[in-house]
């Protein structure tokens, strides 16, 4: 397996970590800590001094709320890619909008990824990633429209569910133009499922790497960690941290993360003990 | 067949075993409806029960509708033993499938109804739907409707606007509007939205004679 991001190549053993970057007022974990564009610039810089391989730019909050249209969401967002784009060259750029005019505009201003959270919505957007040969995040979502919380949802194997819906998605996208290459595959954990469902799929994550797209998973500080241990939003980081060393031994490739630094240990940490990636340093027992 | 009774309860799948962990945050909700269908069961001779609820039309799942589930829980769980019907109509059904689902129901015999079906879920900015604005109105429709025992004002309720506000019971309390449409003694005995989904629990006695016993 390879994975194309922007310039970058990555093997099956790469675990990369795409940080949020909120251009939002009103996002569930740092409820609009990064809605200026001065906070927005420096999150990117603590983050790209933190080590993330990627930014995860996005202008609409997840949970529903004031709709905002393509208009607003580009003013969010598209300038500011562009001011990513100089600032960071290297940095992989991913922009998270289920639009296919706002990452047409967006890939204009030099992104890299299209993060397609709400799972194929506007059957338009792989065209986009196509036309600009960028990669592509093919999501599942379970049917539901965007923006809108689980209500019932079921299924006789989530699971399978799921891989349907992003291998039908990531190939239709190679049916369009994207390159193989640069797709990716998101279970999307609490959309369009429940705590169960959301478990399931990183008990079974195994089952996802298998089909050979390169595997995302957004984890960080969900309701699916904070109904596992009862916890609110900003109690979560160690079981959001258990879950990534988890779905890392399974063998997801990318992390959506608020915090890169927990996140860079647990996944350094599992691909030491897993063996594909040596000791920092080892001195103990060998003076 | 001579419907008895009919009885509204909460549908929510928070309240089957397979969703409960470590807390069990639906018990009280369950128990109310397990109380009501053992006092309906005891009042009457009753020689079948009926389960009504909604269901997708196109469901992603071969499960069962969620609501058949809860139902035929709480009437196990109320001691019932007997034969069960079960009439499942999609959320969306409109008033001629409706009907056409009630014209089914096998002949003869006394039947307590056993009715799954939930109100709006966009009550509240944390709600499964989130906050519309509009939702608290239909829900206070439907509820006065229940309450006052007028089959007419169920049958009425907007198909649309209730599916916009997600409330989801709409055709199965249509349903059952068009299998009781003069009821005897109607009373809503609770209703809550702890979840920014309302739950109704609701009795209608049928219109036959000699049931006045039946709950009060």
């Amino acid at each position: 397996m390879i994975l194309r991001l922007g310039r970058h190549s990555y093997d099956e053993n790469a675990r990369l970590i795409m940080a949020i970057v909120n251009r939002t007022p009103d996002s569930f974990y740092d409820k609009g800590a990064t809605w200026a564009a001065d906070a927005a610039k420096d999150r990117v810089r603590q983050v790209v001094d933190e080590g993330a391989d990627i930014v995860d730019i996005g202008g609409i909050k997840a949970a529903p709320g004031a709709e905002i249209d393509a208009a607003e969401e580009m003013h969010r967002v598209v300038d500011f890619v562009a001011w990513v784009r100089g600032a960071y060259p290297e940095v992989v750029i991913s922009v998270d909008t289920w639009r296919a005019e706002v990452a047409r505009a967006v890939c204009a201003e030099g992104a890299d990824l299209i993060n397609d959270a709400w799972g194929g919505a506007d059957p338009e957007l792989p065209g986009v990633a196509a036309d600009f040969d960028v990669a592509l995040v093919c999501t599942h979502t379970g049917g539901v429209t965007p923006r809108t919380r689980p209500f019932r949802m079921e299924y006789d194997d989530v699971v399978a569910d799921i891989i349907e819906s992003v291998v039908g998605q990531a190939h239709r996208a190679v049916t369009l133009g994207v390159d193989p290459q640069r797709i990716l595959i998101d279970p999307a954990h609490d959309f369009g499922k429940n705590t169960w469902h959301s478990l399931a799929a990183t008990r079974r994550l195994n089952d996802l790497v298998d089909t050979g797209w390169p595997v995302l998973v957004s984890l960080s500080n969900k309701d699916f960690v904070g109904e596992s241990l009862d916890l609110p939003v900003g109690e979560r980081l160690t079981g959001t941290l258990a879950a990534t060393a988890i779905s890392a031994w399974l063998g997801a490739h990318v992390y959506r993360v608020h915090e890169v630094v927990e996140t860079r240990q647990v996944l350094d940490m599992v691909s030491t003990i897993a063996g594909i990636r040596p000791p920092a340093i080892t001195t103990r027992g060998l003076q | 067949m001579t419907i008895a009774g009919a009885l509204v309860i909460p549908a929510a799948p928070v309240q089957l075993p397979e969703y409960v962990g470590l807390a069990d945050p639906a018990a009280a909700i369950r128990e109310r409806s397990i109380a009501l269908v053992r006092e309906a069961l005891g009042h009457n001779d009753i020689d079948r029960v009926v389960l009504v609820s909604g269901h997708e039309r196109e469901p992603r799942h071969t499960k069962g509708a969620v609501g058949i589930r809860v139902a035929r829980l709480i009437v196990a769980a109320a001691g019932w033993t007997g034969p069960i019907e079960e009439i499942v109509v999609p959320f969306d059904a409109r008033a001629e499938e409706v009907a056409q689902a009630g014209a089914d129901l096998a002949a003869g015999g006394r039947a307590l109804l056993v009715c799954a079906a939930d109100l709006s879920a966009k009550r509240t900015e944390k709600a499964p739907g989130h906050l519309d604005e509009r939702a608290a109105g239909v829900d206070a429709v439907a509820l006065a409707a229940l309450s006052a025992g007028d089959a007419g004002a169920l049958v009425a309720l907007d198909a649309d606007l209730c599916a916009q506000v997600w409330l989801t019971g709409r055709a199965a309390l249509q349903l059952l509007a068009t299998l009781v449409p003069e009821p005897a003694n109607p009373a809503v005995l609770w209703s809550e939205d702890p979840y920014g989904v309302l739950y109704v629990l609701a009795r209608w006695h049928g219109e036959q004679p000699g049931l006045a016993t039946l709950g009060d």
